[in-house]
């Protein structure tokens, strides 16, 4: 195992950390080995380790109790799973995770399966997943959301569109719009614009 | 060359003529530039070291004996990305996230008129983060993509450092 | 730019981006005064101007890795400035149409140094234009960028900066010649 040295210093950011005290090390032996199981499972499943670990950090420093990191990460696990089943096995950690991230908003794995396969420019995965999530935590009918993504996609957008709209939203339902009137209106924007060969939305004309 | 085509108008040139130079170089003002990127550097190769540092703790807590080449420590290939959020009344605003195992020490952030802002190196990969105010009041960032809300009751945000290309997904990142 | 100062430049954007604060230091000292002046006008106050200005060289020194040595270095930082200013009257609220310089902004930035009538004139009249219309000819007239160079700061293509250049010089000879 690699430390950055000098040694010490990891003892010192050990002792000062918060992680020392809300850490693993205060849950029962019984909890300890659950989430243990958890992990080996995911291991043994060939999943990618550190999304897990980040979530038991997450948790703990958030104040959640042992056993709902331990349902959360089960819930993580088994969401890469399905969404490796998915997209296949040459998929990134970065895709894999927002594929399941999407998944456990609440989409289903037709939708995320069909969502993928609309897809003209396959590296703008990863930024689909994130809007599809993003649409459907803001309260967008996953048919609707996911309906005005493929649509989007098979026109062409990439990895800068998917971006820029889930950016413009942001800002739009900031300024109080409803994210369905946004998601609507961004999106009949950019299909009236076009899209180039890199998938990024043709600016128009300003005033 | 389209360029050389826009007149001005001659009364307007003639005028232009007395415009102010620009100013002299104020020393104070130097220094203080200087000074800011001086902390700025400083902050960024600190939280190098104590990004490598709380990853190899986590990595102790939870699984001793799993292989640390599953941890992202930045390396080469790694941006510099800025944060920031609207907090005018805080008094501290700590950034946490994957990439600090949510250590709220890691990363203060430096206040500006109000406004809060850090600038973090990451490596490409997907990070969910959010900003501590005053040590309790949990906040997502209001310009980036959702995470799951609904994971521990908190807000977070989501961010996406591609690989290859300068592109970069959520975050209000300026520039 | 003559040769022997351009290469002099050049030689102190590396040592900069290396690491050398000196050289660094020496950058700042150089082009500070020509962005303050830049963002004096754009904004409309000093305070606000040096504010921004010294976010700008912060971003400018962490971003000194992707500058590339073919483009113009005072284009490039004072593209930098200039979203920097736009940040900076996005953040504070300000509408970006209709406000205009305070007339006693105007007065108190030329006050010092004292100017003559003709400088408070142009400065004045720079002042009284629309935020948009200022920009894009201090932009193109003061600073010298081309519209491409403009394109990536403001993002309109260039046509329609061109339309901001020109109504913006019609207003400022509508301007210069009330009396």
């Amino acid at each position: 195992m690699r430390f950055p040295p000098p040694l010490s210093f990891v003892l010192i950011a050990a002792l000062s950390s918060p992680l020392a005290a809300q850490g693993t090390s205060s849950w029962r032996p019984e909890e300890t080995a659950r989430l243990q199981a958890v992990l080996d499972s995911a291991v043994a499943s060939s999943l990618p380790i550190s999304p897990l670990r980040f979530k038991v950090a997450e948790g703990n420093v958030k104040g959640a109790a042992p056993e709902r990191v331990i349902v959360v990460v089960r819930s993580l696990a088994d969401a890469m799973r399905e969404a490796r089943a998915i997209l296949g096995r040459e998929e990134s950690e970065t895709e894999l995770v927002s594929a399941a991230a999407t998944l456990q908003s609440g989409v289903s794995g037709e939708t995320l399966r069909s969502l993928f396969g609309s897809l003209r420019i396959r590296s703008a995965s990863t930024q689909v997943f994130v809007a599809m999530t993003d649409l459907t935590q803001r309260g967008v009918p996953v048919s609707e959301g996911a309906s005005t993504l493929m649509q989007l996609a098979r026109a062409g957008a990439g990895a800068p569109a998917f971006e820029q709209l889930r950016s413009e939203i942001a800002s739009d339902v900031s300024a109080g719009l409803a994210a369905r009137t946004a998601v609507r209106r961004r999106a009949d924007d950019y299909l009236s614009r076009g899209f180039t060969p890199q998938g990024s939305v043709f600016r128009s004309p300003s005033p | 060359m389209s360029d050389v085509d826009d007149k001005i108008p001659p009364t307007v040139a003639e005028a232009m003529r007395h415009l102010r130079p620009p100013a002299e170089p104020d020393d104070e003002q130097v220094a203080a530039i200087v000074g800011a990127v001086r902390r700025d550097r400083r902050t960024r190769v600190w939280s190098g070291v104590t990004l490598a540092a709380a990853a190899a703790l986590v990595l102790m807590l939870v699984r001793p004996d799993t292989r640390q080449a599953d941890m992202p420590v930045p390396d080469t290939g790694a941006r510099s990305v800025v944060f920031e959020i609207n907090a005018p009344d805080a008094h501290r605003v700590a950034l946490v996230g994957d990439f600090n195992a949510w250590d709220a020490s890691a990363h203060p952030m430096i206040a500006s008129a109000g406004r809060w802002e850090l600038s973090v190196p990451l490596s490409p990969g997907r990070y969910t983060y959010a900003f501590i105010v005053d040590g309790e009041n949990w906040r997502a960032d209001p310009a980036a993509s959702l995470a799951s809300a609904d994971d521990f009751s908190r807000p977070s945000s989501v961010v996406v450092i591609n690989p290859v290309n300068t592109s970069m997904t959520s975050t209000s990142v300026r520039q | 730019m003559e040769n022997g100062e351009a290469s002099a430049l050049i030689d102190l954007v590396r040592r900069a981006r290396s690491g050398d604060m000196a050289a660094f230091t020496d950058l700042v000292r150089q082009h500070h005064g020509r962005c303050i002046r830049y963002a004096e006008r754009a904004l409309g106050s000093r305070a606000d101007a040096e504010d921004a200005v010294q976010r700008a060289f912060v971003r400018m020194y962490r971003a000194l890795g992707r500058y590339r040595e073919e483009e113009r270095f005072s284009s490039w930082l004072v593209a930098i400035v200039a979203n920097e200013c736009r940040a900076m009257r996005r953040q504070s609220g300000r509408r970006l149409m209709h406000e205009v310089a305070d007339d006693d902004a105007v007065q108190r930035a030329v006050a010092d140094p004292p100017a003559g009538d003709e400088t408070v004139r142009i400065e004045r009249a720079i002042g009284r234009l629309d935020p948009l219309l200022r920009e894009a000819f201090l932009l193109r007239h003061v600073e010298g960028l081309s519209y491409r160079e403009m394109e990536r700061v403001i993002g309109a293509r260039e046509s329609a900066l061109k339309m901001r250049v020109m109504r913006a010089c019609e207003a400022l000879r509508a301007f210069l010649e009330e009396r």
